[in-house]
Parts: structure tokens; sequence; C-alpha cells
């Protein structure tokens, strides 16, 4: 039981962690990037 | 004299400043004209010069549509101003990089940054600024800690962005007090970064002892209260010592960044954690398992704040070479103004002021003597050793020193028009633009944290199912130490130290770099194309032979020296000048008479005493024939005769040439000794390209060669594969300059020539071409050096972190050993970086 538990919060954390590093916003502007790119 | 340059300015423009530019507009107008190279634009005044047939409404609106706001000179066609929309800030694209560095002047805004560690802190700081709106292009020095943002006219807003993204910002307006801040702040810095890292390192030291000495590492009934005691206490060091560790690792968590600061919040955060889980329940887990990390947390925090107090002290010594030039300003002046005397703030003298300088003091800003003759020691400016004579209506730069009389001058460029102000802006541009080497270890770095995160959950997820027991201790290890040991401040540092380092060597050589490009593409360069006068050649003619019919040189030179001294023709200076420097005395000739296109005669001792070229002395009747051979040298070695003649009897023969530069030759040997080409162009007939390409040892040579031809040839050897630098000092050069992957002006030559180049040589000498080319040579290693050490650090230090050797060998690494291992990266990087600073170039080495 400890052992699925400590699994599943160690694959959850690095499922967060793409997800918030990786995964732009909503909101993000993607083309200000490009826009800047010379 | 071209039919273009009768041509009168039409338009006015704003953001032009280099070759691309001046393509771009021409491009635009192309369809208006037959002949786009009768198009003039003119950076210095920001006009455009067209032929009377172009109708300029629609010009303006061409040029405006280019990206650069455009308006007819002519009142008549005034009825084209530029839009609103037309005042937008030209986008910033082609090939020039230097475009970009140059346009920056109007709408620039230097911040000043703090909180900065690594190379996720550069790319989430100029992602923040360029994220506001009119921002074209931002870049971050981490060396300096300063950031630049183009485009946008509210430093408000730039500073939130910058806040928001978890660093501090201010605007950077007087460069002067901002360094003497900076100064302040760096030294306050480094005491306080000590004196935590004193605190946190005894404490850590401490319980590491305490325990070890106690076998009390462990966690039993009867030491339990003493270690939640003692977690607390930890808990505030790291807080004392090392908040700024966890608010900016907070503040970038929001944003979804994560910097070197994350890592360390994240190692040092798990390992305090894990131990206050133990101290509070150590029942809840296996016997084995109860071990604590508090001295690991203090002790990796004190570390690292060593490490970077030693960072702060490094950094500090590679901005010398600015800080000595900004040195070299006077602080006052000696200014007459309405008859009086007094001395000023050098800030408060004004244009057209003049001003007092004695022997021994320094020239406070540029100007033209107009009293006195001395000699000024030009050497912090050009290199060159030798103090130069300078009489009325010569130029005199800020920053010089007077050696010897007292002279008074006109002020014509003050403040930061001055020559050493610019040279100042240039260095310190340069020294924070960034490489293509180094906008590579800056995406690197951007995925590299989340990534090190990621290593270090699976570590401890393989620890925790596969490891031996106890698996809670290790897993806890292996995450804790990759966190740590991951740091990306070395490859963060790797490229702006050596950038820095490098660029401010150059300038000592008295080679400005303006862009980090220029620097990294010199040291690869295959081919130097030399433009023929004022690049290889004096620029000016000089005597080169003097043969006297009855052997008395010094009576043929003082006599022709004593004719010439009336006349202001370049060949008759050179005379003039030849029996200065060789302190002959002048003989004194009366009556004396130009006559255009044929030479000059006058009366000597009741004779008539004739100088000039053979078919006049011939038409008066003398005979030539025993000067014939050496007169065919003069000329075999592109040089002029000039025949003198006394009376019916004739004196000899002075050659008058355009010398090669007394070091030319050795500077060319030294760019074949290093494997590199040379070539020359030149307007110039073929005989005489032959005999100097022949003198200063040119492999190949084009003779005859029209002014827009050269970047044609600079095109053609481009596609040939080869990687081309063009030297050159002229107008006509400056597109030659600006074809080549790197154009080098000669500093004495003109301000198009070195605002179309990308480094500028401040001597007159060519030696500035291979010392430049050995300081990128050696920059660039550095930078690779640097960088292949900070990656091989990361690659080596993550798997054995991540407890990869320990199946094998047993061996698993200590978080304490991570964070020191960690702070010796950056300041391994950044010693290397230093380490250029004893760079020499080859000609230094041969003279020592």
């Amino acid at each position: 039981m400890g052992t699925l538990l400590v699994n599943t919060a160690g694959i959850l954390l690095m499922v967060a962690i793409v997800w918030w590093f990786w995964v732009p916003p909503a909101t993000a502007d993607a083309s200000k990037d490009t826009q800047n790119h010379h | 004299m071209t039919e273009a340059q009768k041509l009168h300015p039409a338009l006015t423009i704003s953001g032009a400043s280099c070759q691309s530019c001046v393509k771009k507009i021409r491009t635009a107008l192309e369809p208006l004209t037959s002949d786009a190279e009768l198009i003039q634009v003119d950076l210095d005044n920001q006009t455009v010069a067209l032929p009377d047939t172009i109708d300029l409404v629609k010009a303006a609106r061409l040029v405006s549509d280019a990206g650069y706001p455009a308006t007819p000179i002519d009142d008549k066609a005034a009825g084209y101003r530029p839009s609103k929309a037309d005042s937008i800030p030209p986008k910033i694209s082609g090939p020039a990089e230097n475009s970009t560095e140059l346009m920056a002047e109007s709408n620039q805004i230097v911040l000043s940054v703090t909180g900065a560690t690594c190379a996720s802190c550069v790319n989430t700081i100029e992602k923040a600024l360029k994220s506001v709106s009119g921002v074209t292009h931002a870049h971050m020095n981490l060396a300096d800690n300063t950031a630049t943002a183009i485009g946008s006219d509210n430093p408000q807003a730039l500073i939130s962005a910058v806040e928001r993204s978890g660093y501090g910002a201010s605007v950077i307006e007087n460069e002067d007090e901002a360094d003497q801040r900076k100064q302040i702040q760096d030294q306050k810095d480094y005491k306080t970064l000590l004196i935590k890292m004193a605190v946190s390192l005894s404490v850590g030291v401490g319980l590491m002892v305490w325990g070890m000495a106690f076998d009390t590492m462990t966690v039993t009934d009867a030491n339990q209260s003493t270690w939640l005691g003692l977690g607390l206490l930890t808990l505030v060091v790291m807080m004392t010592t090392g908040g700024h560790f966890y608010t900016s690792a907070w503040k970038a968590f929001l944003h979804r960044n994560a910097n070197m600061d994350t890592l360390i919040a994240l190692g040092t955060g798990t390992a305090w954690l894990y131990s206050m889980v133990v101290s509070s329940v150590p029942d809840a887990l296996p016997e084995m398992a109860r071990h604590v990390y508090f001295e690991a947390s203090a002790m990796i925090i004190g570390l690292i704040n060593l490490g970077q107090a030693l960072e702060l002290r490094a950094k500090g010594k590679t901005s010398e070479a600015v800080r000595r030039l900004l040195d070299l300003r006077a602080k006052t002046a000696r200014v007459l103004r309405n008859g009086e005397e007094r001395d000023v703030p050098v800030d408060e003298v004004l244009k057209g002021d003049h001003i007092r300088v004695r022997p021994g003091e320094k020239l406070p800003v540029d100007g033209v003597i107009t009293e006195g003759s001395t000699r000024i020691d030009e050497s912090m400016l050009t290199g060159e050793p030798m103090p130069a004579n300078k009489g009325e209506g010569d130029k005199v730069s800020a920053g010089t020193l007077n050696t010897h009389g007292a002279i008074i001058y006109e002020a014509t460029h003050v403040g930061s028009e001055t020559a050493l102000a610019q040279i100042i802006q240039l260095v310190k541009k340069a020294q924070g633009s960034k490489p293509a080497i180094g906008r590579l270890a800056d995406k690197i770095s951007s995925v590299f944290v989340p990534a090190v995160m990621l290593i270090a959950v699976a570590a401890a997820l393989v620890w925790y199912n596969v490891g031996p027991e106890p698996a809670v201790v290790h897993m806890m290890i292996a995450a804790t130490t990759v966190l740590i040991i991951a740091c990306p401040c070395a490859l963060g540092l790797a490229t702006p130290m050596s950038v820095m380092v490098g660029v401010g060597k150059a300038a000592e050589y008295g080679a400005l770099i303006r862009q980090g490009d220029a620097l990294q593409t010199a040291g690869k360069l295959t081919l130097v194309i030399l433009d023929k006068t004022g690049t290889i050649t004096e620029g000016h003619p000089t005597v080169t032979r003097i043969y006297a019919s009855n052997g008395d040189g010094q009576k043929l030179l003082a006599l022709a020296a004593g004719i010439e001294q009336h006349s202001e023709h370049p060949l008759a200076e050179a005379i003039v000048k030849k029996a200065e420097s060789e302190g002959v005395p002048v003989e004194k000739v009366t009556g004396f008479e130009v006559l255009n296109g044929k030479g000059v005669k006058g009366d000597y001792q009741g004779q008539i005493l004739r100088l000039g070229n053979q078919r006049w002395l011939e038409a008066e009747g003398l005979d030539l024939a025993s000067l014939g051979t050496v007169a065919r040298e003069i000329t075999g070695a592109a040089g002029t005769p000039l025949f003198l003649a006394l009376g019916d009897k004739m004196l000899g023969v002075i050659g008058v040439a355009d010398a090669i530069k007394p070091d030319s030759k050795a500077a060319i040997d030294r760019l074949h000794n290093a494997g590199i080409r040379v070539m020359m162009v030149t307007g110039d007939v073929d005989a005489t390209a032959k005999a100097i390409a022949a003198e200063a040892g040119i492999d190949e040579y084009r003779a005859e060669v029209l002014p827009e031809d050269k970047a044609k040839i600079v095109n053609e050897m481009r596609s040939k594969g080869y990687t081309v630098a063009m030297v050159g000092d002229g107008i006509n050069d400056a597109p030659a300059l600006a074809a080549a992957d790197v154009g080098f002006a000669i500093g004495t030559g003109t301000d198009v020539a070195i605002e179309s180049a990308s480094i500028t040589l401040m001597r007159g000498s060519l030696h500035g071409v291979p010392d430049a080319i050995e300081i990128s040579r050696a920059t660039v290693k550095n930078i690779h050096q640097n960088l292949f050490g900070a990656f091989v650090y990361n690659v080596l230090g993550i798997p054995v972190a991540a407890g990869l050797l320990y199946p094998v060998w047993g061996i698993l690494m200590s978080p304490i050993l991570a964070g020191a291992a960690m702070s010796l990266s950056s300041v391994t990087v950044v010693t290397n970086a230093n380490r250029l600073r004893l760079f020499k170039a080859s000609t230094a080495k041969e003279q020592n």
C-alpha cells in the first residue's frame, strides 16, 4: 500500500513538473518569442 | 567625384544606423529609380539624397514602410508626413546583429538587475523584458548584472516586469554613479555573503561534529526533543543566511520558471523536511532510516554563499578594462570664458569653450588646438607609444596626456560625444553582447532545471523501489544530491565571463570589438582582405628616396624643404616633414611661385631654384639624363620623382610615395603564421599595387578595383568558402566592411568606416588585426573550456549523485559534497575566464 502510494505520488509529481514548467499557460503570447527572434 | 555626390539631401529619416539599413533603404527605393546606387544615405545626419527625378512623397512613404520614418525636406513636397504607425521603431531583422546594437541608442533602457545568479535567471529576465509592449530586443548580461531593453520608453513597465519575475531592477541613468553604486553594493554584498557563510557553516559543522562525536545523528527517544530544537534552529539559520534562495525560488516557481535557486531550495528543503519528519515521528520510520540531515542543509547554504562571494570578487576584476578607461577621464577643465580662467567640472564644459591645458595635464574633452603646440601622449586611446606632435588646427582627444607645452584648444565634442566616452560605450556594449555560442548555452539551461527536477524524482523512485534498506534514506539522499549538484550557474557564467575579459583584453591592445559575434568569428578567419591606401600604407605621401648628384643629400633636402615650406601640396608637406624629422635646417628661399601641374620655383641666393616633374624641367631646358636611372627606380617602387635644379644645374631627385607603414609587413607575416591568406585590393594601377604587394609580402592583389567592387570581391571570396575579414579606413570601404564576416576599421579612418565595421583598430597599425584574431581564438578557446567544464561537471555529477556508482562500488555522494562541488564549478569557470587576462599577443611575446 505504502509503495503504491509513494510511486503514484512520485509519478504525479513528475507529471506536475512537466505540466508546470513546459506546457505554456493559455494566456501566454506564444508569438512573442518568434517575433523577437532575429 | 561621382554624380551621386552632387545630390542634395531630399529626405530626413530616423532609425538608420548601419550599412544594412542603407541597403534596406536603397532596396525600398528601387521601384522609383533605375539606379539605386545613386541614392545616398547619410547616417550621420540621417538624410537621404535622391536624384531630382524621384517623387519625394512616394520615396518618403516607401522608406517609412521599410521601417525608417521619413519626411521630405523640400517644403513643396511636404504633403507626406509619416503617420503614427510609421513611427514605430523599425523592426529589427536582417543579418547584422549590430543593427540592433546601434539602434539601441535612441530608445534603449539599461537596467541594473539584482538577484540574477544563473543562465535560467538570464532567460527569465529576458523573457520578462520582451513581454513588455514595444520591446523588440532584450538582453541580460550576467557578468555585470545589467539588462538592456530596446524599443520601450517606459522604464517603470520594464522594472515591474523584472520584479514580477522575481528579481530586482533599477534604471541606470548616470553610468558613473551606477558604476560607483555597483562597486559599493558589490563590496557590501561580498561582506554579507561572508558573514552568512560563516554563520551557516559554523552551525552546520557544529551539528556534524556534535552528532558524530557523540554518535547522535540518529534520532532516539533520548535525543528526540534536542533534535527537534536543533531542527528549528537550523530553520532559522537557513532562513536568515539562505532566505534569498527560497524567496527567489518561490517567485520563479509562481512564474513557471525554475532556476539555480529552485534547485538549492528544493535540495536543502527536502533534507530539512525529511529530518524534521524523523525528529517528530521517529517511530513511523524503520530504525535504519532515523538519521537526520540538518547539518547538510546548513552546510550546503554556507558553501554556496562562499562560492557566490568568491564569484563576486572575481567578477569585479573582469570589468577592470572599463574601469581603467573611466579613470582616464579628467575631472575638471580650465575654461576661458569672458576673458576669465576658471576650473569647472568636466560635465559643464560646453562646445566652443576654450580650454587651457598645461604640461602634465589630461585633456578633458575633444577639440582642436587654437594656440600653442605640444606633444600629446595618446597611448591610452591608440596604443601608440610615441607621443604625437600637435599644433594649431590639430585635433586632440579627451583622456590623452599633454606631455610637453601649454596649449589652448576649442572644445568640439563634450560629454558622451567624446571619442573616449564612445569607446567606453562600445566596450561596455560588446562586453554585454552574447556570441552565438552563449545563446546556445542559455537555451540549454532553460530546460535544464526542470529536467533535473524530473531526474531527482525518478532517482528517488528507483531507490525506493529497488534500492537497499533503508530505502527512504537513500531515496532522500539521492534526490537531494541530484538537486544540489546540478546547478547551472557555471553554465550561465561560462560565456559572459570570457567575453567580458576577452573584449577588455582586446581594448587594451587597441582593438574595439563591437559585438560578441565578431569576437567569435574573428578566430575563424581564413582570408584577410586589406585595402591599400591608409591601411597597408601610411595614406599620405612620405619621402622614400633622396638622391643628390653631388652626394650631399642633406643640402638637397634643405633646399627642397626651403622652397616647399610655402606650399600646401601633400607632396610638399612630405618633404618639409622629412626635413623636420631629420633635423635638417631649412634653407631660406624667396619669391615662391606655384606652377600648377608642373612644380614650384623660387629664388635662392640670386639663382632660380626649381622643384618639379620631369616634363616641366625638360621643357625649361634642363638635362635630366644623369638622374634617369634613379627616377625609374622610384617610379618602379610606386613613387613620384621630384627633380631639383638650381639655375641650370641639376642637384638631384627626391622620391615621394605613399610608403607602407613600417610594421605592415610584420603584421602581415603574423597573419601568414596564423595560417591566414592575405589579399590586397586597391583602386591604384597595377604597377603600384604590384610594388606594394611585393614589399608587404602579400600573396595576392587586385588592382584598379572600383570602390563598389570591393564588397563584390568580399562576397565572391565568401562564396568560395572563405571566412573573410575586410580591413579598411575609407568611406569607399564601408560596404565591403559591412559585407565581410568581420570588418576591421582603421581608427584613424572615417566615421562611416568605423560605423560599418565590427572591430575598430584604435592604432593605425595593422598589428591590431592579428592581435584581435589571437585574442578571439584565445577567448573562444576559453569559452569552450568553460562550457565543456560546466557540461562535463553536470553530465558526470548528476548520475553520480543519483547513485549510479552505488550498485558497482557502493558509492553514494553526500549532499554536502554536492554543495561544495557546485560552488567549486562556478569558481573554476570564473577563474578560468580570468586566466584570459594573462593573454599576450604574439608581438608582445617577441618583444619581451
